[in-house]
């Protein structure tokens, strides 16, 4: 069942080569939702940790809730994909090119599985790093100036970035060495949290420090963050919900394990660099988020902050670390409608530039309320499961401390201010302004701009993710609930329904 | 001990090839230096295996003389051929004033190296000094530079920095994550070459 | 025989032998250039016969010139001489080892070059002043690198003077690699860092061709030579005689950084002696490939070159601070 995971995407990397297209994206959805179903399966018979694939790989209650995020978006990716590609050809793209585009994506997915359960940190780090490179012709799809320098400051910041991590590797391995003595065991995840107290306190210090900042450039922590939303926003709509959506936790993965490893040899401070980040991380996204004029690189932005506000979860620890976990998975599905809906809107009117987009309530009536209703939920508003996630962190935060608390919600309601005043822009404004008459007037007038020119698929999707974004907070499916629980235990987390 | 002081050389020659490339502008020139500097990083691990006895040293040794000594100049000077750039025109500060800083690096990576690690820990002293150094250094290149091809240049070389790293306080990585690690660097050296490629082609950047 | 009798002979002999050698070093390196040119070249005792030459000639001064164009000559060979007692070229006890600090010898080098461009300014003319703007741009570039080798030499083996340090060296390198004993200081790294930190300020200070071309005439090239245009006779003679004696300097102090080998009696001298020429032989050879594989390059591109030697020297300090 297990092995199943990663040789479904191998298998159908291997048949993106040979295969036809249309073809391809029939096969697609069959893998993803085998894979769905796979994962779906672990999780309901999942009682303890899994060792497989010779002790390479193995799946634990932490690994698994991110497991369960990146199966059931690309689930819903594979789905979106089926129509985008059909549109895009329709648009007058080669069909050559799409092959590339399954390639890469499976590649990606499947390095990204590796990445994930991965017992080896050797090999966590080689399907990480992997993970770059397979986006990094994804993110330059478009083969626009923007979009190569985008996937240049993404593969050369990422590639540092893990270099560095690959430094914080070396040093738990010099460390625990002393431990297991120089063979595979000791980069193996389970041994050196056996090893626990006996390494030596300083090396894990430096380590975790390392990995912080090395990983956490992957995971687009604000110092280093640079590269995020151009990426982000460069690639195919799909791509940028899977990035957005679950690589950044892939990345956040290899942080949370040096700091569970830190946690075991009984060294408590790290905490505090991962509330440091993390907050450092919304300010930055705070301020970004009300200046810019691309719908695609606002949400970029708002993954940031999410990112950021999960690290603080971490951070904080207790109550915090289960709205951590909850909003990995939340944010995924929420960011995935709003990547995936915002790519309608690109797709038909090939525009990324806010102020140039009007009164889309008109023109895409679907879509255009999937968007509003996804930015308020990505803002936290109730009706909506981030709400879930997003109270169980703050009420860490303001239990810990009342002033951080206080800065991180006014900090929220900036950025709930800046994506929600733009969005709703894009969704009512009226076409009178001078972009309007542009549009009005100009050849793109005679363009057929509206829901009709794209596939029912494209539009459907992002629009169940939303109702599942909705459902999700009046109801949590137990044995994903007891899976973040047991997660939840293993960062010293309790709750209390 | 005398293979530790010949392996001292090497590492002070790994230092000495950053600080030269610092105060070159010529990227053919850079790149050999780059696979000069590897060559000595293939030469320190060769003292290490020779001295510890270590099978796994050997195969890091082999490896890393195959992708970082050949492969990848390979590759670099192929492009480099193909785009036609001889020379870093974009330098944010001057070439005195670079090589100063990295000086200054130098003495800063010595101050941290020395709290962190304690002698004896290394093969060959000052090992740690000189890793943190060339890490230092090389994020400074890219800094500096706006050229593509510097900026490949500093990713290898902090690359660099940390093999020496990586093989001075333990005796290699295992095999394996070593081979998977060296691979990665080598297709993403071939990515950021098309993207060169690309960039160069069709917008002249 | 008493032995500090001993010391007093041999010593002087040494001194001797490498006044008398200097020349012959500058003219291997011409001969070797001019051969790797494919020019039959002159003579590798060309130099002794020029300063013989010039010595017979008349001395001619600017009508601006003051005493100091008297006294400039004889200030600039003597330390370049005094320079050369101290150092233990093949004898480990020189005449002036006694205070043969590092810190004196880089100042008597400083010292030289100073009365050299005062000289050059003391004639008046528009060269002279160039000339000597020039030789300092250079100078002050390649004096902190020059002090820092000699400091981090004094540090690297805890001693001040000269002889003392190579000896310490020698010492140590002959416990460590002969009798496999670890005592004192023994690095291969850090003597490698100040021999390519050193041999980058000497192609500087000896206006070799990286840097400086002496032998054309050109005002756009002319580095060491526009402060001795205006010189004539015994103080042209005196000059060049002096620019012999530094190359050699430099030359012996890296040739001991290189493999210091220094006898310590009798019988080891005419080993020590074989191989000091051979080392200095390498060196011109050495010295003569770098002249000849490489273009003169542009004056703005000097300091890159020579920051990178202050840097080497520098990082060696801070190395042998450290310890090992």
């Amino acid at each position: 069942m297990y092995e199943l995971i990663l040789i479904l995407p191998a298998a159908a990397l291997i048949v993106s080569i040979f295969a036809d297209v249309l073809w391809m994206s029939y096969l697609q959805l069959a893998v993803s939702v085998l894979v769905f179903c796979a994962v779906a399966a672990i999780a309901l018979s999942f009682n303890s940790v899994t060792v497989f694939l010779g002790g390479f790989f193995f799946a634990d209650y932490i690994n698994l809730v991110i497991l369960i995020t990146v199966s059931t978006l690309e689930l819903f990716v594979a789905f979106y994909s089926f129509g985008y590609v059909r549109t895009e050809i329709a648009g007058g793209i080669s069909k050559r090119k799409f092959k590339f585009y399954y390639f890469w994506k499976n590649l990606f997915v499947f390095s990204m599985m590796v990445s994930i359960l991965s017992n080896n940190l050797g090999i966590y780090w080689t399907g990480l790093e992997a993970t770059t490179l397979a986006t990094a012709l994804l993110v330059s799809f478009n083969r626009t100036k923007e979009s190569f320098e985008a996937t240049w400051k993404y593969v050369i910041m990422c590639s540092v970035g893990i270099a560095i991590g690959l430094f914080a590797i070396v040093i738990l391995y010099f460390t625990t060495s002393q431990v297991y003595g120089e063979s595979l065991r000791s980069l193996s995840f389970i041994n050196i949290m056996q090893a626990g107290a006996k390494l030596d306190k300083n090396f894990l210090m430096l380590a975790f420090l390392l990995a912080l900042v090395g990983f956490g450039t992957k995971v687009g922590f604000a110092p280093m963050h640079n590269w995020l939303p151009d990426a982000h926003s460069q690639g195919p709509s799909p791509v940028s919900a899977l990035l957005s959506g679950v690589l950044l936790n892939t990345a956040l993965l290899g942080i949370l394990r040096f700091y569970q490893i830190n946690g075991v040899a009984g060294i408590y401070y790290p905490r505090y660099f991962l509330i440091g980040f993390g907050f450092f991380t919304i300010l930055v996204s705070a301020f970004s988020v009300i200046k810019q004029t691309d719908y695609k690189r606002l949400f970029a932005f708002s993954s940031m902050e999410n990112m950021g506000i999960i690290a603080l979860g971490f951070g904080i620890g207790g109550i915090a670390v289960i709205g951590s976990l909850l909003q990995i998975f939340f944010h995924a599905l929420n960011k995935g409608l709003l990547f995936l809906s915002s790519g309608n809107v690109l797709a038909a009117t090939h525009e990324r530039r806010i102020d140039k987009i009007r009164s889309l309530s008109k023109n895409f009536p679907v879509t255009a309320l999937v968007l509003l209703f996804g930015v308020m939920g990505i803002s936290g508003m109730p009706p909506f499961a981030m709400f879930l996630g997003e109270i169980y962190i703050m009420t860490g935060v303001f239990r810990s401390n009342i002033l951080l608390g206080f800065l991180v919600f006014i900090l929220l309601v900036f950025i709930f201010i800046g994506l929600f005043g733009k969005i709703l822009k894009m969704y009512m404004g009226n076409t009178d302004n001078e972009a309007g008459e542009e549009l009005k007037s100009g050849k793109k007038a005679h363009k057929e701009i509206n829901e009709g020119a794209i596939h029912p698929f494209m539009v459907y999707v992002p629009l169940i993710l939303l109702l599942l974004s909705s459902l999700l907070l009046f109801y949590i499916p137990s044995p994903f609930l007891n899976i973040v629980k047991s997660a939840s235990a293993e960062f010293g987390g309790r709750i209390i329904f | 001990m005398i293979m530790e002081k010949i392996a001292e050389l090497f590492i002070i020659l790994i230092l000495v090839s950053v600080v030269l490339n610092v105060s070159s502008p010529f990227i053919k020139f850079a790149i050999k230096l780059y696979s000069f500097q590897s060559l000595m990083l293939a030469f320190y691990i060769l003292m290490g295996a020779v001295h510890f006895n270590s099978i796994n040293l050997y195969g890091s040794f082999v490896i890393t003389v195959i992708f970082k000594v050949i492969l990848i100049p390979y590759f670099l000077f192929k492009t480099l051929k193909k785009v036609k750039m001889d020379k870093e025109i974009d330098m944010y500060i001057g070439i005195p004033e670079a090589v100063v800083f990295a000086g200054s690096l130098t003495l800063l990576s010595n101050l941290i190296a020395q709290k962190i690690i304690k002698t004896g820990i290394t093969f060959g002293s000052f090992v740690f000094t000189i890793s943190l150094a060339t890490f230092l250094i090389g994020a400074m290149l890219m800094i500096t530079r706006k050229t593509l091809f510097s900026q490949i240049i500093g990713f290898l070389t902090i690359d660099n920095a940390i093999f020496l790293a990586a093989n001075s306080i333990t005796h290699g990585m295992p095999l394996l994550v070593e081979l998977g690690v060296l691979f990665d660097l080598f297709v993403s050296i071939l990515i950021l070459s098309i993207l060169i490629l690309n960039l160069r082609r069709n917008f002249a950047v | 025989m008493n032995f500090n009798a001993q010391h007093l002979i041999f010593g002087t002999a040494q001194f001797f032998i490498i006044v008398v050698l200097a020349p012959f070093f500058a003219g291997f390196i011409h001969k070797l250039k001019q051969r790797a040119r494919g020019q039959k070249g002159i003579g590798i005792f060309q130099f002794y016969i020029n300063f013989n030459k010039l010595l017979k000639k008349e001395l001619v001064l600017s009508k601006d010139a003051t005493f100091i164009s008297d006294i400039a000559p004889h200030i600039v060979i003597v330390s370049y001489l005094v320079i050369l007692l101290m150092l233990p070229a093949f004898y480990r006890y020189s005449l002036l080892g006694v205070s043969s600090d590092v810190i004196l010898i880089a100042y008597s080098l400083a010292l030289a070059t100073f009365f050299m461009t005062l000289y050059a300014m003391d004639q008046g003319s528009a060269f002279g002043g160039l000339g000597a703007s020039r030789e300092w741009f250079l100078t002050v570039l390649s004096e902190p690198s020059l002090i820092f080798v000699f400091i981090s030499l004094a540090i690297y083996t805890k001693h001040g003077r000269i002889t003392d340090i190579f000896y310490f060296i020698q010492k140590g390198a002959a416990n460590a690699f002969l009798s496999g004993i670890h005592s004192g200081a023994v690095s291969i790294a850090i003597p490698f860092l100040l021999f390519i930190s050193l041999f980058i300020v000497s192609i500087s200070e000896n206006a070799r061709i990286p840097i400086d071309n002496p032998e054309t005439h050109l005002e756009l090239t002319m580095f060491h030579e526009a402060n001795i245009l205006e010189a004539s006779g015994k103080h042209l003679g005196i000059y060049e005689y002096a620019s012999y004696l530094k190359l050699t300097v430099f030359f012996t102090v890296m040739s001991l950084i290189l493999f210091p080998y220094m006898a310590a009696n009798i019988s080891q001298i005419p080993l020590a002696l074989i191989i000091y020429v051979l080392k200095m032989i390498i060196l011109c050879i050495l010295i003569a490939v770098v002249e000849i594989v490489n273009p003169k390059m542009r004056v703005f591109r000097a300091p890159n070159v020579l920051s990178v030697s202050f840097i080497l020297s520098l990082i060696a300090m801070i190395l042998s601070i450290r310890g090992f």
